[in-house]
């Protein structure tokens, strides 16, 4: 349980002391992501029981009970692979990492950035509940952000920036919406218990909606199509950041949703047709693409989007086979991709370019980086030998099974090997066109194998990919973990590398071949490189709505935001009296009982007075400072009116406020310029009169109504006899501030804290920029 | 120049309003008082050295980075509701107990307080962040 908790908050925690280590650790700082990471890692390891046992781990803390949301951990096969593919790999690539920076970049930052993804991924897959992963999911989405605009200074960085956080939020707006209506119907959002339910919430009426909203969540998040354009422009980020969360890890996001929510809504003839079709069109469209890019790392990002397709389609065959193929795929593919992309960090660390017409018979001078790239392209053209040949193989089995479901179906095996073809081709060309031919002489850089340090990480996955793909049994426990998790049934697998003659398998050869016949003719392909596929593009369409969102938000927030204090009490006002009103209508509230309201003492007839004259002064006097100090009065007298109704706490409270208040004021005034008196319009004193009489009297009337009802139960009993009992405090106005109404309170000093941060940022800025100008 | 009258009393007020502040905030669970009446309270001694005499004299009293007050108040008040978190109750589940102190005899210790004294930090700080930039930034 403990480990849990250490699992996901110690990279935070990492994260978060990074700049202070730094000033002890300097340059060295990546060892303490190297720490960060392997703490992690161990703390992962000692939850594989849990994964491999029969009972999931299910942790859970009340959080705020009676809002119902809770702040669990859920630990089984899929959540365990997911945490060991993010943290292993996490291990990597701050090794990685430490010898990949160089010098001007901000160590520090990188790693606290790399470690904050970190934590924000594990909790994304462990936790039990659907409100608290999509927190987690956003901050995946944030700390994405940061790293792809990591290199800030150059534009295409913060152009990738802008465009993945754009893209995976409409997505994430969608899912939140999905996740409330889920919530709403099925009464929990805890998945452990939506799972369930998932009968009921596949009767329900809804189901569409939900899955269609949840589903774009995870589309955007992993790239499917159209939403696939970020992931292209994401590439700007460090070839690090490109490897872990671009390829191996945060693009999974929405496979693992996917996986996650298999259990509640996979059954319906919706399921295969929105998962699995999204899926296949990512694919065959994405590997094409990959095909006729010549930046090394648009091959790659485009070839994940291709594999992350292939995934999500398997998923969407909603059977265990799918679930099967898939989960050990995302293993291999994190594997073989994520050391793809840090060979291709290493050919632009050694060589200066990623443009694959320049680079060429690399095998001369890098020849330990040749062999790492030879078992990364193999293993992603599904090469036997390789772990992608068994995993696609499966999915190719999965594939050629829906055909028996329905006719139309057999699209699914078909476009598989497609896509594969044209997987099989776009790999080669990575391997042979770089490695092989010519040595190239124009080379920005002189080219030769990295250091150790470097090779360390790739190796390691390159030995991975390959004990997987010449024995897959020793990935079968789990595999088998993982697709319990996500059918919610036990199996049982053999992995094996010969099945036999199956069809599946003739589907490979049949891949090869066309494989090898795209490879042979890519030049045709690179061709027609110019022309787009369609004229309106995914691209073109956000390129024309991203200036236009700009300039439309800012035209709506010129109509709230006027600048004039008037207009924004006038909102104010207007939204209390009909919000209100409405209420009281609503609710045939407008009554007026007197009671003995009229019984007052002389003296409170004698502040009643004093309350109005004091009002009528603020408005009449001409000099503000006179102004300020007949609000100050009126600020007295309703001290004086809660002493008079014994809330000495309230006084108090008004008596201090009051005063800060005045100085306040009179210190702004003070200070202010001379402005000249506004003449103003008949028209708009009209206007301000009849708002300002507006809303007085309503809130006259509000308060009668009010009064007339004082005679019902009240919440106040319940605080008066529960204060000392169960909070032990007798001031119960303090006991309801600092513990029944507590969380109301942290709210309350947060708005303070913002607003005094506010106010000295804004006038010191001023100041700032004022000094600046002087100095010109 | 420097008002004789406001800067006699002054010198001697400060000190009351100050410590009653703090007697306010302790004694603000069981009776009038509590940390935001606390924090204003200060707040107010605070200003009035201000009035009385400027803003460097302050700066010299208190060399504190009101911001810092900010986030250690903030600190203070989310710390105590994740405390009860770790222990497994719900955020911000207060508790408390009865003490026999020698001498003095038996307090009541409630969390309550540590969450009330991260409201004071962040009415003081706020407060006199937003007073101090003010009355700077005028200059």
């Amino acid at each position: 349980m403990v480990a849990v908790l250490w699992v996901v908050f110690i990279p935070f925690l990492f994260a978060i002391l990074t700049p202070l280590v730094q000033r002890i650790a300097g340059d060295r700082i990546g060892i303490w992501g190297i720490v960060s990471s392997l703490l992690t890692f161990g703390g992962v390891l000692s939850l594989a029981t849990y994964a491999f046992g029969d009972e999931p781990l299910y942790v859970f803390y009340e959080w705020a009970p009676t809002l119902g949301l809770s702040f669990g951990f859920y630990v089984d096969g899929l959540s365990w692979l997911f945490a060991f593919l993010i943290s292993g790999i996490g291990v990597l690539i701050n090794i990685y990492a430490y010898w990949y920076l160089q010098k001007p970049d901000p160590f520090g930052r990188f790693f606290a950035y790399l470690l904050f993804f970190m934590g924000s991924m594990l909790g994304l897959v462990l936790s039990s509940n659907l409100i608290i992963l999509i927190i987690f999911w956003e901050l995946t989405t944030i700390s994405s952000f940061l790293l792809i605009g990591f290199w800030h200074h150059t534009e295409r960085a913060r152009y990738g920036a802008v465009k993945s956080i754009l893209v995976t939020s409409v997505g994430g707006l969608a899912m939140i919406g999905g996740t409330v209506l889920l919530t709403v119907i099925a009464g929990t959002s805890e998945i452990p218990e939506l799972i369930a339910k998932a009968g009921m919430i596949q009767e329900h009426a809804l189901f569409f909606p939900i899955l269609l909203l949840i589903l774009l969540g995870a589309f955007s998040k992993s790239a499917q199509s159209p939403f696939h354009i970020w992931l292209p422009d994401a590439m700007e980020a460090p070839t690090p950041v490109s490897a872990f969360l671009h390829s191996s890890t945060m693009v999974k996001a929405g496979v693992f949703l996917i996986a996650r929510i298999h259990p509640v809504f996979s059954g319906r003839e919706e399921w295969t047709l929105l998962v699995a079709t999204v899926g296949l069109i990512t694919m065959v469209l994405a590997a094409y693409y990959a095909l006729r890019k010549i930046d090394l790392k648009a091959i790659l990002a485009y070839s994940t989007v291709s594999q992350l397709g292939l995934m999500i389609m398997a998923l969407g065959f909603a059977d265990v086979l799918g679930a099967k193929a898939t989960a050990f795929h995302i293993m291999n593919h994190a594997a073989f991709k994520g050391m793809l992309f840090l060979v291709v960090g290493i050919i632009d660390h050694e060589t200066g370019t990623r443009d694959i017409t320049k680079l060429r018979g690399l095998r001369f001078t890098m020849p330990k980086t040749a062999v790492l790239a030879f078992i990364g392209a193999f293993a992603s053209a599904g090469i036997p030998l390789f772990n992608g040949f068994v995993s696609k193989e499966l999915i190719f089995e999965a594939a050629y099974d829906q055909i028996g479901i329905a006719p139309w179906m057999s699209v699914f095996p078909v476009f598989a090997v497609v896509g594969s073809a044209l997987t099989f081709a776009y790999s080669m060309k990575i391997f042979f066109s770089v490695f092989f031919g010519e040595e190239s002489k124009e080379l920005p850089k002189h080219p030769h194998d990295p250091p150790l340090g470097m090779l360390f990480s790739p190796g390691l996955l390159a030995a991975i990919t390959v004990i997987v793909g010449i024995m897959p049994f020793v990935a079968e426990n789990l595999v088998n973990a993982a697709t319990s998790a996500i059918t919610q049934t036990t199996t049982d697998f053999y992995l094996t590398l010969w099945h036999g003659f199956t069809p599946a398998l003739w589907m490979s050869v049949v891949t090869v071949g066309i494989g090898l016949v795209l490879y042979s003719r890519k030049a045709l392909l690179q061709k027609m490189h110019s022309k787009p596929p369609f004229g309106l593009t995914a691209n073109a369409m956000y390129d024309w709505w991203y200036p236009n969102i700009m300039v439309g938000a800012e035209k709506l927030i010129g109509v709230f935001q006027s600048q004039k204090l008037r207009f924004y009490f006038m909102y104010i006002l207007g939204m209390i009296v009909v919000l209100c009103g409405w209420v009281l209508i609503r609710e045939d509230n407008f009554r007026f009982i007197p009671h003995d309201l009229w019984m007052a003492e002389t003296y409170e007839y004698i502040v009643a007075a004093a309350f109005i004259l004091a009002t009528i002064s603020v408005a009449v006097f001409r000099s503000r400072i006179a102004r300020v100090i007949s609000l100050g009065v009126v600020g007295y007298l309703l001290c004086a009116v809660f002493i008079i109704l014994r809330a000495p706490d309230l006084a108090l409270t008004q008596l201090l406020v009051d005063s800060v208040t005045v100085i306040l004021f009179v210190l702004v005034i003070y200070f202010l310029p001379q402005l000249k008196t506004e003449k103003e319009r008949i028209s708009v004193n009209i206007r301000d009169l009849l708002v300002s009489v507006i809303a007085g009297g309503f809130v006259t009337v509000f308060v009668l109504a009010a009064y007339s009802h004082r005679y019902t139960t009240t919440i106040a009993e319940y605080f008066l006899e529960n204060s000392y009992k169960l909070a032990g405090g007798t001031n119960v106005v303090n006991v309801i501030l600092v513990d029944f109404r507590a969380f109301d309170t942290l709210g309350e000093i947060i708005v303070l804290a913002i607003a005094g941060l506010g106010v000295y940022a804004l006038v010191r800025l001023g100041i700032r920029r004022k000094q600046k100008e002087d100095n010109i | 120049m420097i008002s004789l009258i406001l800067n006699r009393i002054a010198r001697v007020v400060i000190h009351i309003i100050l410590l009653f502040s703090i007697f306010m905030l302790f004694k603000g669970h069981n009776e009038p008082g509590g940390g935001f009446i606390a924090g204003l309270m200060a707040s107010v001694a605070i200003v009035l050295i201000y009035i009385t005499y400027d803003l460097q004299t302050v700066k010299k009293l208190m060399p504190v980075s009101y911001p810092a007050m900010i986030a250690l108040g903030l600190f203070f008040a989310a710390g105590t509701g994740l405390g009860g978190m770790i222990l497994g109750y719900p955020f911000l589940t207060q508790t408390f107990d009865y003490f026999q102190i020698p001498l003095i005899g038996e307090i009541e210790l409630a969390t309550a307080l540590s969450f009330d004294i991260g409201v004071f930090l962040v009415v003081v700080g706020a407060t006199l962040l937003i007073i101090s930039t003010l009355g700077e930034g005028s200059k």
